[in-house]
């Protein structure tokens, strides 16, 4: 029983994630690229938050940006059917 | 006492010969106020002159067209939108084709359509033209324009676009696929439970 409770207790530590534009510098926020993008998105559409993708703040601005832009141009739906 | 000031101004602008004239009567106000008036009109001068430099820069146009039309009127389409760019004193860097795809969502009950992008130099007034103009097109479902570069080199974007305009075309691939199954940016287990929460937020 305490054991069980000291395995859920540890389940609060993660692991650092590291921003995944900072980690590779060659992958350029663009909005045209939708495909990329839709891995920060969920299935309804919603931007992923970057406490769980990781993604430093510098990047996550302007990749909510991007996200936006490519809505805007009907890359990205605003809204996502779901599945 | 006090005698009529004018001020004669003479400037340069875009190439247009402008006269500004302050004429600034007054007849009994004191010497404090003309002085005032003085600074004023200086300052609006000055106004001008920095509005004289205006930088270029690149802008980039998408606009989404009907898919319906046939290849003959897409072309005429196109075509007069590039010749309009370049009429207007923009300069044509790039066209990229994207072809007939998949929209995200859809526009004027159509679930495809015709990609067009534009990358060019300029200034605020000829987007503001193009933007006019793709407005007035019935033909053209959607348009939108990003600012890429404030402040580019004029001669040397000259130069890159000697050989016209490049012309690419992206055809059909991967992108069209608008299934929402996206690859999950997070490969550890660690973050399950985070996962479920926001599931849960969304089905609510």
């Amino acid at each position: 029983m305490t054991f069980q409770r000291k395995n859920t207790k540890k389940r609060f530590f993660q692991r650092r994630k590291v921003c995944r534009f900072c980690a590779d510098s060659s992958i350029a926020i663009d909005y045209k690229d939708s495909k990329n993008l839709r891995s920060f998105i969920t299935e309804r559409g919603k931007i992923i938050p970057r406490r769980i993708t990781g993604t430093c703040a510098k990047h996550q601005r302007s990749l909510s940006t991007a996200i936006k832009q490519a809505r805007t141009i009907a890359l990205l739906p605003y809204v996502g059917k779901l599945s | 006492m006090s005698p009529k000031l004018n001020v004669n101004m003479e400037f340069f602008l875009d190439h247009n010969k402008f006269r500004v004239i302050y004429s600034l009567s007054f007849s009994k106000s004191p010497e404090k106020y003309r002085v005032v008036i003085l600074i004023l009109a200086l300052t609006l001068h000055q106004g001008f002159i920095i509005r004289k430099e205006k930088r270029m820069r690149r802008y980039e146009t998408i606009f989404i067209a009907d898919p319906d039309l046939q290849d003959e009127a897409r072309k005429n389409l196109f075509k007069k939108f590039t010749t309009l760019l370049t009429q207007i004193g923009g300069l044509l860097v790039k066209i990229e084709d994207w072809g007939n795809r998949k929209l995200a969502y859809e526009i004027k009950k159509k679930s495809r359509g015709y990609y067009l992008c534009l990358t060019y130099g300029g200034d605020g007034d000829i987007v503001k033209e193009l933007e006019r103009n793709l407005r007035l097109d019935e033909k053209i479902m959607k348009f939108m324009t990003i600012l890429l570069e404030k402040d580019i080199d004029e001669e040397a974007l000259k130069q890159e676009i000697a050989s016209g305009p490049e012309y690419k075309v992206t055809s059909l691939d991967a992108v069209d696929s608008d299934d929402d199954s996206s690859n999950d940016p997070m490969d550890d287990d660690d973050d399950d439970d985070i996962d479920d929460e926001l599931d849960q937020e969304e089905e609510e």
